[in-house]
């Protein structure tokens, strides 16, 4: 019985993942044609800076651009459920392709720094919330302080400047770019690099790409670490605080057991929203690591992006992003109901 | 029975500013962000005042009569100075005073998107937060379906779509800015509404007949504004580094004049760690800002959520 | 002497300065005996309660002597304490809606107890034998079907039901001392009075001391064998219950009992049922003098100026310049 209530929640955080997807692409939809009022000024997105008169209207005819509203929505709608994105004026290559090339690059850091983000932070917000107001305590504090009032390229710029050179000669770590440009890369079967050069057994290119990944990753972590272990201080501290831990303590269970597998256990429900935070902001943390690094991912197609005045790869990229936390959400809604039983057994 | 205690006594916004600021400093790191805070605001308040009045009255001088050097004077020959007495953040690759240039930018760079921002925000989020809030219904559920829409791409890479839509310039980084930032408002102020809905007084008040905009600015929002203002705090500084960040990207500038995140990424492009103080010190001054602002609204946030006895 | 309370001072550090709260609280309870703490809401009786469980916030300052056995509490190690909580004291909180953990199961919780108490014995833990105790302490609070209660969430309960759920985990610990804050207050009448007759059937299987803290009189009058007048955290009145009933000396406790409808029929006609003007005072803003002076019917200038000692007279400890102060 548990276990039917647990599939009709799924399905309905799956539902509700889907709307919050369609809103967002409605939200988009409505940015996009706000500013852009006439067919012709929505032509030049698809067309390029330097497209001439007749190129934008032949444009306008073939994308249905001068049709009424709702259905250039459904026709959009129709277009992204499918993978198509719009053709990239400036590249000559559908937008999917081309964002498929460099979005496995930054998810391949990413997501160990946000792993990496959570395991660290919940412990020591954890620990700091435990020691409340002892050294160990604003130790922490002024750590995260610290790294959550830095702008991003400037973590990254002092992680590049310690461990690339100024400790260079023992680390030996790059201080650009993803992986050693010489070797040659490896056959695309997943589509991820790295994966695909572990299957092919190319392990000069793994040990590149590792080593090259070690930076950006530590960068991109401090760069979290801050809002996360924050909040994981603040929601231990609530939850410590609660009526239930009090009991557990008088009941005679050890502070040990009392905070962690009664505090923290209860503290993980919400921080698992903080998770899906992190994942999010962590986007930030990787575009600006990725210019800094000179790393050839999602934030550094952004920036030339933004430099060649392509508008359409920078929106396409931005609603890779928001599915990317969409899923994400969904993912933390499934763990919430698997961490609370309130959630899933009514 | 404590907190109650403590809470009834400090929540209220009838307790003056001078206790206020004396609970603030009762923690060094406060006390730290409220110097910190201070300095900048004070800052900006003057040396914006001289900018504009340098633009107004045509005397360009004006602008940087507080600064050690001309921000904008070149000296090609001293290009790429390492800080010295003489400079001290070093010159740029124009022989530009990079301290200068510092001080030059804070006022538009930080503070006016910080303020900006964050009051249209709150007023945009009040507003609608409120209201979904009061009323409930359709209205309530269509609102909360909005934001988590926006609340699910982080607000800087949306901020970025948007402003390069916008064009790119300063006013586009701004305008995107708020519609990437009141979200979060509405929905702060929607939670206090149903909190604050929930006690007796705004019955009281219904009773009475209170016209709504008498009820919205008296009752409402008087009573829902105390955690928002300390969120607020924070928020300050998550608006600033947000710009630079924009800033460093390469969206948001505006043409000749600096800018502090432009300037990191000026020096980052022109090669690091080779001219480290033209990437470094503009990116240590919004550190410092925003530093101030955590701890500021850190510590603010402990006092009215009950937790600062100690 | 199973508890000793002597010189009992508790304080709370806040940004405005530290509260004190409790002060010159000297108690003794015996096994066996049931004593009902009876205060407004704000007079410290909960803080006494944390204080002899040693479960008070982190920004609390103690001071005095908690005896147990002879041994003082509030001198033990957190790893000594550690031993006497839950098998030595233990305390059952006000709101059941919070008190129990809410990702766990009831029956997880209750062989956690279950578990604590044998090995505080010196038992081998045995899975059967807890899952044994927790359905025997489950049958014993009247519960119909305890295998099926063991398997349920919290969320899933009642307020009476969590409540009796805490009070199985109290059978099972066995305490020596049993404090239980408010038990009732946030039930409907008609579970309280189900949980009052439980509690009273339990209190006698249990041979605990038992502080049972409460704001309503007529309950404290209902379970107990003694009764504490606690005002503005400090001891009014202490002694047994059909003599404080029938015989308040302090002007707080006649006040207490006069505004009582069931209970002032039995002072012999001094008091008539009314209520006691004023309301208890802050903690940060404390009368000098006797804390009762600002709403005592009898008060005279010495009150106003000296807080009078706690003094004995016959069976009865009383604070009160009425009665001398030695």
């Amino acid at each position: 019985m548990a276990g039917r209530d647990f599939v009709v929640f799924v399905i309905r955080r799956f539902i509700n993942a889907v709307i919050t997807l369609l809103i967002l692409l409605l939200l988009m939809f409505i940015l996009v044609h706000a500013i852009y009022t006439t067919p012709l000024a929505l032509a030049r997105l698809y067309a390029g800076p330097h497209a001439t008169m007749a190129q934008l209207e032949t444009i306008v005819k073939e994308y249905h651009l001068d049709a009424p509203l709702y259905v250039q929505f459904i026709n959009y709608l129709v277009d992204v459920f499918t993978g198509n994105l719009g053709y990239d004026p400036i590249y000559k290559e559908p937008e999917v392709y081309i964002i498929m090339q460099y979005l496995p690059i930054t998810l391949t850091f990413m997501i160990p720094a946000v792993i990496l983000t959570v395991l660290v932070g919940t412990l020591l917000g954890a620990v700091a919330a435990a020691n409340r107001n002892k050294w160990i305590d604003y130790l922490i504090r002024a750590f995260y302080v610290f790294t959550w009032s830095s702008p991003p390229y400037l973590i990254a710029l002092l992680v590049l400047w310690v461990f690339a050179y100024l400790l260079g000669p023992y680390t030996h770590l790059p201080a650009s770019g993803y992986v050693n440009p010489l070797l040659p890369k490896p056959k695309t079967i997943t589509g991820w690099p790295l994966i695909d050069a572990i299957i092919e057994h190319n392990w000069a290119y793994v040990d590149s790409y590792l080593v090259h990944m070690i930076l950006p990753v530590l960068s991109v972590f401090l760069y979290s670490f801050g809002v996360y272990t924050r909040m994981a201080r603040n929601v231990t501290l609530d939850v410590l605080e609660s009526d239930y831990v009090r009991l557990a303590y008088i009941k005679g269970l050890s502070r040990r057991v009392v905070v962690y597998r009664v505090g923290l256990r209860n503290a993980l429900i919400p921080l698992v929203t903080l998770i899906v935070l992190t994942f999010a902001l962590s986007w930030t943390g990787a575009y600006v690591t990725e210019v800094v690094f000179s790393y050839h991912g999602m934030g550094y197609i952004t920036t030339v992006a933004i430099t060649s005045v392509d508008p359409l790869m920078v929106y396409d990229i931005t609603l890779f992003v928001g599915i990317s936390v969409i899923i994400a959400n969904f993912i933390a809604d499934i763990l919430y109901g698997i961490l609370d039983p309130r959630v899933r057994i009514t | 029975m404590t907190k109650q205690v403590v809470k009834r006594r400090v929540g209220g916004f009838a307790v003056s500013i001078w206790s206020w600021i004396k609970l603030i400093s009762k923690d060094p790191a406060g006390l730290l962000g409220l110097i910190i805070v201070t300095a900048f605001i004070l800052w900006s308040i003057i040396q914006g005042t001289l900018e504009l009045l340098a633009s107004y009255l045509k005397d360009p001088g004006l602008g940087w009569l507080l600064l050690p050097y001309n921000p904008f004077a070149q000296n090609l020959a001293g290009a790429f100075q390492l800080p010295s007495w003489v400079h001290l953040m070093g010159t740029d690759y124009m022989g530009r005073d990079l301290l200068s240039e510092v001080l030059y930018s804070i006022p538009y760079s930080a503070a006016y998107p910080a303020f900006l921002v964050v009051l249209s925000a709150i007023l945009i989020g009040a507003v609608l937060g409120i209201s979904a809030g009061y009323l409930g219904g359709w209205w309530d559920e269509v609102l909360m379906r909005v934001t988590d829409a926006f609340l699910s791409i982080p607000a800087i890479i949306l901020a970025i779509a948007i402003s390069v839509l916008l064009k790119a310039s300063f006013t586009g980084m701004i305008y995107s800015f708020i519609i990437v930032w009141w979200p979060i408002y509405a929905r702060l102020f929607r939670a206090e509404t149903l909190r604050v809905k929930a006690m007796d007084y705004i019955a009281a008040a219904q009773l009475y007949g209170v016209s709504p905009l008498r009820l919205f600015f008296k009752y409402l929002f008087i009573n829902t504004i105390d955690p928002i203002i300390a969120y607020a705090m924070l928020d300050f500084g998550n608006v600033i580094l947000a710009a630079s960040i924009l800033n460093f990207i390469g969206v948001g500038l505006q043409p000749g004049l600096p800018i502090l995140g432009e300037m990191a990424s000026e020096g980052v492009s022109w090669g690091f760690p080779r001219y480290w103080w033209w990437a470094l010190f503009p990116s240590i001054t919004i550190l410092i800002i925003a530093l101030g602002f955590v701890l500021l609204g850190d510590r603010l946030q402990d006092i009215i959520g009950g937790r600062a006895a100690y | 002497m199973l508890l000793s309370i002597r010189n009992l001072f508790v304080g709370y550090k806040t940004v405005m300065g530290t509260l004190h709260v409790l002060d010159d609280v000297n108690l003794n309870v015996d096994k066996g005996e049931i004593v009902g703490i009876v205060g407004e809401s704000g007079s410290g009786k909960s803080t006494l309660g944390q204080a002899i469980a040693r479960v008070l916030p982190g920004n609390a300052v103690v001071s005095g002597r908690i005896m147990v056995d002879g041994v003082n509490l509030l001198e033990l190690s957190e790893g000594e304490m550690e031993k006497y909580r839950g098998t030595t004291v233990f305390m059952i909180l006000q709101n059941p809606f919070t008190s129990l953990n809410p990702v766990k199961t009831v029956g997880y919780q209750l062989m956690e107890a279950a578990r604590i108490r044998m090995v505080r014995s010196g038992e081998r833990y045995s899975e059967d034998r807890a899952y044994e105790m927790a359905i025997q302490a489950l049958k014993d609070l009247r519960f119909p079907d305890p295998e099926v209660i063991m398997l349920r969430y919290p969320h899933q309960l009642s307020g009476g039901q969590i409540q009796r759920v805490v009070l199985a985990m109290s059978l099972i610990l066995k305490p020596k001392i049993l404090i239980a804050d408010e038990p009732t207050s946030a039930l409907d009448v008609t579970i309280q009075a189900q949980v009052i007759n439980l509690f009273k059937e339990l209190s006698r299987e249990m041979e605990s001391a038992i502080l049972f803290i409460t704001h309503d009189i007529s309950l404290a009058y209902v379970i107990s064998t003694r009764i504490v007048v606690l005002y503005a955290g400090r001891i009014m009145e202490d002694g047994d219950v059909e003599s404080i009933i029938r015989e308040p000396m302090h002007p707080y406790t006649q006040g207490l009992i006069a505004g009582v409808p069931d209970l002032s029929k039995f002072v012999s006609g001094r008091v008539k049922l009314q209520s006691i003007p004023g309301n208890p005072p802050s903690f940060l803003d404390l009368p000098s003098g006797c804390k009762f002076h600002p709403r005592c019917p009898y008060v005279k200038d010495i009150c106003k100026v000296q807080e009078p000692p706690l003094t004995r007279h016959n069976n009865r400890v009383i604070r009160c310049w009425l009665y001398g102060g030695g």
